[in-house]
């Protein structure tokens, strides 16, 4: 770690026009993050072109703000409308959504503010401090490691309420849809003729029709997403009770965050699964595990936290390696080598205030995102009031839409259509859509590292304990499992007895 | 003799049932796909999906058990009736049925008739069906959203959506 290079970054930040496209950057990146079907990378790539125009410094703070604001903007709707703006809020919507219907939105809101201040700020300050020996700790990682990691992110499945067969159905549900497309050889798999699924089923329309579209089968039986005795107005001492309640709980802060930060890192995981693992884990160490789905704010903010952290890992990897570890970070690589910096070893030699000043213009930008943030929500928050009899048709022109808005193709929508009736089928017979939601995101992941790892030990797979990371994340990972499941029969027989 | 089922007990054994149902519809879009993954050539393509849907099957086969214990643990004089049930299930007026078969109709339109025609129409009937009333909430507003979207999606972040006749 250079300080005089720190310094030198800070430096380049005292600029009153870096000041003003830093702003600029969070209220357009939180303004366009909150409506459905604009995802952050969309965000960033319509700003693109304008950036060409700025200097490169500007250029780059000014798109990375917009990142860090479309993050929160993503988490918005997750809390009031059960949409996630971008797949790693969807665990925003486990207990933000909930919440809403509650009356308590000013205060998951604000829970998602101080979520995003502490999880930039503690994943921006490691990677600080970090950036130079992060990068030989990821290189250590293979394929065997990787899949311990997606395998260990599934496990929270483990901590659903309700029964384990049941979610491990809808588990197996989801992982299964996350085998349809190429194979890790390159062959079709399950695409029935249909060549646009070659590359996957989409993330988008997948969640957005098993979230979005399936809650609307149940908010058109009701009025109001608010019940009638919950409603109230946006309370502006709500949202900052919500931000403060962050702060008074260091410890799931510091949990998300490192968790966030560290799987933001890995380029193969990244964001995805930062914040189902971070939510899993802060049911786990809960003293009211039950209360996960129904609106905890713990849930919320370990969710929001990791999902904040992780966009400073997932910036290290591009900065130190030039590996994106998201499509949205790839549109800000791109962007990086518009204006002549080559990520990666050359940038870390030759540029590594630069990497420094973009880093601190995230940590600065936070505190100027609090502001931002409580003027939008304390506004968009009215969003609630409106009668389901305009909401739900709405949000299904807006869901169709973000999902023509993926790749122009109509089997977008099918596949929105499909998910949707799915994802109402699994809630009405009472499986937990985390399941299948958590399946489908990691089943591409673990396919793609088991097979790598089947093609260097499948001969002898015994070998495998020669790594000592995989051996310490193997054991975790059991852990994971067979604990919550004890945990489950245990407190079954204890209901039974008492 | 049993007593007749009361309306707890009908509802109870329709939720099993239907979960029975939608478990086989499962299970045999599974096995599609399983045997559509073992024409693959390499172990390395199948393996994992052999390993989920076997896992997928033991366990459905389990729960479909268990729901069949539970509906006969229930049997009494007057069955669920599935018959019955459907046919006092009143199709136009049952929400949820009616947004899915809109939504669905909805998809279908946009590809002949084009995004914001077909959205326009979608919002006015399904708004209307669900109690709006008055030009505003009925007209006006899908109006301003169609709009909103065009000026958004497609002029400025120049997005392409299936067009129709006229727009």
């Amino acid at each position: 770690m250079n300080i005089e290079l720190i310094f030198s970054g800070f430096g380049m930040l005292l600029n009153i026009e870096v000041i003003l496209f830093l702003i600029l950057g969070l209220a357009i990146g939180v303004l366009l993050g909150s409506i459905p079907g604009i995802s952050g990378m969309i965000a960033i790539s319509i700003m693109l072109v304008p950036s060409y125009y700025m200097e490169p410094l500007q250029a780059i703070v000014f798109l990375s703000a917009i990142y860090t604001g479309s993050i929160y903007g993503g988490g918005l709707t997750a809390i009031l409308l059960n949409i996630p703006g971008t797949p790693a809020a969807v665990p925003t919507c486990f207990d933000g959504y909930p919440l809403t219907q509650q009356g308590k939105y000013s205060v998951a809101l604000g829970t998602g503010i101080g979520s995003s201040i502490i999880g930039v700020l503690i994943s921006y300050t490691i990677i600080l401090f970090l950036l130079v020996p992060i990068g030989s700790f990821v290189l250590s990682l293979g394929p065997p490691e990787m899949l311990m990691v997606v395998i260990f992110a599934f496990s929270i499945i483990g901590a659903s309420k309700g029964s384990i067969r049941k979610t491990f159905i809808v588990g197996l549900i989801g992982l299964l849809l996350g085998t349809i497309g190429a194979t890790p050889s390159g062959r079709p798999r399950g695409i029935m003729g249909e060549y646009a699924l070659f590359e996957g089923i989409d993330l988008v329309p997948a969640l957005l029709g098993l979230l979005a579209v399936s809650e609307l089968f149940f908010m058109i039986e009701k009025e109001f997403i608010v019940k009638e005795g919950d409603k109230k107005s946006t309370n502006l001492k709500e949202i900052f009770e919500g931000i403060i309640y962050v702060f008074k709980n260091p410890v799931n802060a510091i949990r998300s965050a490192l968790i966030g930060t560290g799987i933001g890192l890995l380029p193969a995981a990244g964001v995805t699964i930062a914040s189902m693992t971070s939510y899993g884990q802060a049911q786990r160490a809960s003293e009211n595990p039950e209360k996960f789905g129904e609106g905890a704010q713990e849930g919320l903010m370990a969710a929001e936290v990791a999902n904040n952290s992780s966009e400073g890992g997932s910036m290290a990897t591009m900065l130190s390696f030039g590996i994106p570890g998201s499509s949205t970070v790839a549109v800000l690589m791109a962007a990086l080598m518009i204006h002549g910096l080559n990520p990666g070893p050359f940038l870390m030699r030759d540029h590594l205030d630069f990497a420094y000043a973009i880093i601190l213009s995230n940590i600065i930008g936070v505190f100027l995102l609090a502001i931002i943030a409580v003027i939008f929500v304390y506004y968009f928050s009215n969003i609630v009031n409106i009668p389901t009899r305009i909401l739900v048709p709405a949000i299904g022109i807006f869901s169709v839409l973000g999902a023509y808005s993926v790749r122009g193709l109509f089997i977008d929508v099918l596949v929105l259509l499909v998910f949707a009736f799915l994802g109402y089928l699994v809630r009405k017979y009472e499986y937990p859509i985390m399941g299948v939601v958590l399946g489908f995101i990691l089943g591409g992941m673990m396919d793609a590292e088991f097979v790598r790892t089947y093609t260097m030990y499948g001969n002898d797979p015994l070998a495998l304990f020669n790594r000592p990371l995989f051996v310490v994340l193997l054991a975790i990972t059991l852990l994971s499992y067979i604990v919550p499941i004890i945990t489950k029969r245990i407190k079954g027989k204890g209901n039974v007895s008492s | 003799m049993g007593r007749k089922a009361n309306a707890y007990e009908r509802g109870f054994k329709m939720k099993k049932i239907g979960n029975i149902i939608f478990l086989i519809f499962v299970v045999i879009i599974s096995t599609a796909y399983y045997f559509d993954v073992s024409g693959l050539p390499d172990i390395e393509e199948r393996i994992y999906v052999y390993f989920l849907y076997w896992a997928l099957l033991i366990l459905i086969l389990i729960e479909i058990v268990k729901n069949i214990k539970e509906i006969l643990a229930e049997k009494n004089e007057d069955d669920t009736n599935i018959i019955n049930y459907f046919k006092g299930l009143s199709i136009l007026k049952n929400k949820q049925i009616i947004l899915g078969g809109s939504l669905v109709i909805y998809v279908v339109m946009t590809q002949y008739i084009g995004f914001f025609i077909s959205s326009f129409m979608y919002f006015i009937g399904l708004t209307y069906f669900l109690g709006t009333r008055g030009i505003k909430g009925v007209i006006v507003v899908p109006a301003g959203l169609c709009v909103v979207i065009y000026i958004l999606f497609v002029s400025l972040l120049g997005i392409n959506l299936p067009q129709g006749l006229i727009i």
